[in-house]
């Protein structure tokens, strides 16, 4: 296991080093200059050109791509992730003010589509092919369908402008966080249904459940102990990246329903050309991706004690 | 091992149980904001698209200028109550307003405002220009220019360039290269909290100079997405959209929606156009008559009627003629005459010599590309429209859309053949005509707009001398040589649109679509 840690963790530095990387050097040969961009957008007209360069020297931006990388590199071994172009701020500031926020969205996500989508998952698996069945199928296959700004907005105009019992907007309360988190769940529960249903399906023809089954264990136990254990590992992988996607910010969601997560302004900052701070986020978005799939390489152990990280080395 | 396992995991399930509950009390036990006034506080709550610190019209609340400007384009007192000008243009002095203190108690003298000029001129394109700054008295701040510089007193009054700020709003304190770190400015606004994407809360500055606001507390909220503003103005979470954009946020097509739901909404024009601009080294474009015949050949009429529904006026000037140096007098403006359109192009050499509805030349089609960059509020409806006038006369336009910053960039190479884009307005010198700017050979967003020899003449003679009777003079000469010369084709007067509950009442445009007037208003 210790093993595991530590191979995990080194590699885990490579990834997020070249995940910024990669995003910084696409970014950079991408046309658009932040100066000019970000410029324009804040004053809503076409920068002068002095305007332009002032900008460019104050912060650096016509030095040759490896010198700016070398430096990007040279602060971060001071852990330092720089400073926003685009307000001044330094992106470290900048995410954890905002992570709290996705934080809380996605736990609240995953949380609400386990609870629900588990069960009914199972259930569907247990009465494959019968009415019930097949109406759980379309239902999550409209579910999965459904674009997330429209149901958001469907949303929002049902419960909060004609039922006027939740806030259309905002962030704080639990109040505020039920049509989010609403709305992204939808979409991952019914997936979830989908995958928990075939993966049990395909473990109930195994032979150690006709074991189970012969020796008169009930249906009860035999689905939700013996099948379901089995059949969580893909499930709990679809999972595990799918919480990583809620980390690095739900930027529809958080635009629709004002949420001040870290997605919206990852995305407006990439519209901005705003290097340090998508270097930055992606590093540790990155990293955020690395300790979810260690988490979920961890809860194979205990789903399936065959799983042993020792062993194979 | 397996126990150990199961130890960690268990370690683990309850960290993340117990994260997700505190997380969720922790929002419990903030305050609901939606809570109601306390009782007889007269609060006003604006939805926003930008965060507070993002939007030059929140920073306006907080923040003062040395000078405003009107809707025309006129210089008008703010902070400096009057100002003198030496004859050669290169020394202002300006006489401060007496007994104004920034929101911390410190006196706005002529040392603060020194201090707030050259924190201005460290990053403002102007301060190459500034020499020597002197305060003769405790209210005169006196400037010496090494050149004359046209735009000053329009850059002065630009709360992007030129907010006046404490010299405690720094860091470090009084430094003229800081960073603003605190909102600490004269205004009628004080700050008091700031979440990062969710709101600011400003009370009322009860020690205001100027006119008292009639509200007590102001709170902005960002919405980015407009169709949830709305929601959020119709649910009454909000009073007002809009009014903290400068790019209109409401859709022109919500309009008729929202005043049939009681609510009340304002269009005000500040003479900002949509226009498409021709890429004047493009052989098809070199030519005045192509040019003036596809401005001929669109129906701007009908085009806001039937994409707005009447809310924003045609354009048939570059810029708006009723600014200070707009188009006043020009003689030739545009119209819709498609006849005269066809009859212009078949001057220029294009005839359709193959029958098939697309004009030729030289065996070449007249075939071109509209670039839009992504954003460009209702630029693919009017691409659309025009798409299809232009077919009528036999032109053949195709649409691209490109992410913004890429448009821009494609602008500032000159690599497109036609781009759409909203008009230079105050407070820059309006429709493109300073120094540097669009129709000035010198500009780097526009190398390929329409430039000439006595136009950058003109433009460089009527921005280099301090005269302003003359100037407008020079200013109708080039607006003349434009408007023959048709190097865009102005669309319409793209209004900025504000929204309000009927509990808001005494709103009044601001004199630039970059402020708010928000003393007259009330809330009941």
């Amino acid at each position: 296991m210790r093993r595991l840690l530590i191979q995990r963790l080194v590699s885990a530095v490579f990834v997020m080093l070249i995940a910024s990387f990669l995003s910084f050097s696409l970014l950079f040969s991408a046309p658009g200059n932040p100066a000019e961009t970000i410029l324009r957008q804040q004053s809503g007209l076409d920068p002068a050109y002095d305007e332009i360069e002032l900008f460019m020297k104050r912060h650096d931006l016509s030095r040759p791509f490896l010198v700016q990388c070398l430096q990007w590199l040279y602060l971060l071994t001071h852990g330092k992730l720089g400073v926003s172009l685009r307000t001044g701020e330094p992106v470290l500031e900048e995410f954890t003010a905002r992570f709290g926020a996705t934080f809380q969205l996605a736990v609240a996500v995953m949380a609400l589509s386990v609870i629900i989508g588990l069960p009914i998952g199972v259930f569907a698996a247990t009465k494959p092919n019968s009415l019930i069945d097949h109406i759980i199928r379309v239902v999550s296959l409209a579910g999965i369908s459904i674009p997330e700004f429209w149901l958001g907005l469907m949303l929002m105009l049902c419960f909060s402008l004609v039922l006027g019992w939740l806030p259309c907007f905002g962030h704080g309360t639990v109040r505020h966080l039920v049509l989010p988190v609403v709305t992204l769940a939808v979409g991952i529960t019914a997936s979830l249904i989908r995958f928990v249903r075939t993966s049990i399906l395909e473990v109930l023809n195994l032979d150690y459940i006709k074991t189970a089954k012969a020796k008169g264990l009930r249906e009860v136990v035999i689905v939700w102990k013996h099948a379901l254990k089995n059949a969580l590992i893909p499930v709990v992988t679809i999972l595990g990246t799918q919480l990583g996607h809620l980390l690095a910010g739900a930027v529809i969601v958080e635009t629709v329903f004002s949420w001040p997560g870290v997605g919206k302004f990852f995305v407006d900052s990439i519209y901005a050309r705003d290097y340090p701070v998508i270097q930055g986020f992606v590093l540790i978005i990155a990293a955020t991706y690395v300790l979810v799939n260690l988490l979920v390489d961890i809860l194979y152990v205990y789903l399936d004690p065959r799983v042993r990280y020792e062993g194979r080395s | 091992m397996q126990l150990k396992m199961k130890g960690y995991l268990r370690a683990v399930t309850i960290a993340l149980i117990s994260l997700f509950l505190i997380s969720a009390s922790a929002g419990c036990a903030k305050t609901d904001d939606k809570a109601p006034a306390a009782k007889g506080e007269k609060l006003l709550r604006l939805g926003a698209v930008k965060d507070f610190k993002e939007a030059i019209e929140g920073q306006n609340l907080v923040f003062e200028r040395f000078v405003g400007v009107d809707r025309k384009g006129n210089p008008v007192p703010q902070l400096a109550e009057s100002w003198d000008v030496s004859k050669d243009g290169k020394i202002y002095t300006f006489h401060l307003q007496k007994g104004v203190k920034f929101h911390n108690g410190t006196v706005f003298d002529a040392s603060a405002a020194k201090f707030a000029f050259q924190w201005i001129a460290n990053q403002a394109p102007f301060g190459s220009y500034v020499g020597r700054v002197e305060t003769p008295d405790d209210n005169t701040l006196k400037l010496y220019f090494k050149e004359y510089y046209a735009p000053l007193l329009l850059d002065l009054a630009s709360g992007w360039t030129s907010p006046v700020i404490c010299p405690e709003a720094v860091e470090p304190v009084g430094s003229v290269d800081g960073k603003l770190t605190n909102f600490i400015g004269t205004g009628p606004f004080k700050l008091v909290t700031y979440e990062k994407d969710k709101q600011a809360v400003l009370v009322r500055n009860d020690n205001y100079w100027g006119n008292k606001p009639k509200v007590e507390k102001v709170i902005w909220k960002t919405i980015p997405d407009p169709h949830a503003q709305i929601v959020a103005l119709k649910a009454g979470e909000v009073d007002t959209i809009g009014i903290t954009e400068h790019h209109s946020s409401i859709p022109y097509v919500e309009v008729p929606g929202l005043r049939k739901a009681g609510i009340k909404v304002e269009a005000t024009s500040y003479g900002r156009y949509q226009v498409l601009e021709f890429n004047c080294q493009k052989e098809q474009f070199n030519d005045k008559r192509v040019r003036l015949a596809l401005n001929l050949a669109i129906d701007r009429e009908k085009m806001v009627k039937e994409l707005f529904g009447g809310l924003p006026e045609p354009a048939y000037t570059i810029t708006a003629p009723w600014f200070k140096y707009g188009p006043s007098n020009v003689k030739q403006k545009y119209g819709y005459d498609p006849e005269k359109a066809k009859q212009l192009l078949a001057e220029a050499g294009w005839k359709d010599t193959d029958g098939d509805g697309i004009l030729d030349k030289n065996g070449k089609p007249f075939a071109f590309e509209l670039l839009i960059p992504a954003g460009e509020a209702n630029a693919d409806a009017v691409a659309v429209f025009v798409q299809s006038e232009l077919k009528k006369i036999g032109v053949q336009m195709k649409l691209l859309t490109l992410e913004s910053g890429a448009a821009w960039d494609r602008s500032g190479k000159g690599e497109y053949d036609m781009f759409v884009h909203h008009s230079f307005c105050l407070p820059s010198i309006p429709g493109g005509i300073g120094i540097g700017q669009k129709y000035h050979s010198k500009s780097k967003s526009w190398p390929a707009a329409y430039h000439a020899q006595e136009l950058d003449r003109l433009i460089e003679k009527a921005w280099g001398n301090p005269d302003e009777s003359e100037r407008k003079k020079i200013c109708d000469e080039i607006w003349e040589m434009l408007h023959q010369e048709a190097p865009c084709i102005p669309l319409y007067d793209i209004v900025k649109v504000v929204a309000y509950r009927d509990n808001v009442s005494g709103f009044k445009p601001a004199p630039t679509m970059f402020d708010m007037e928000l003393q007259y208003i009330e809330v009941k």
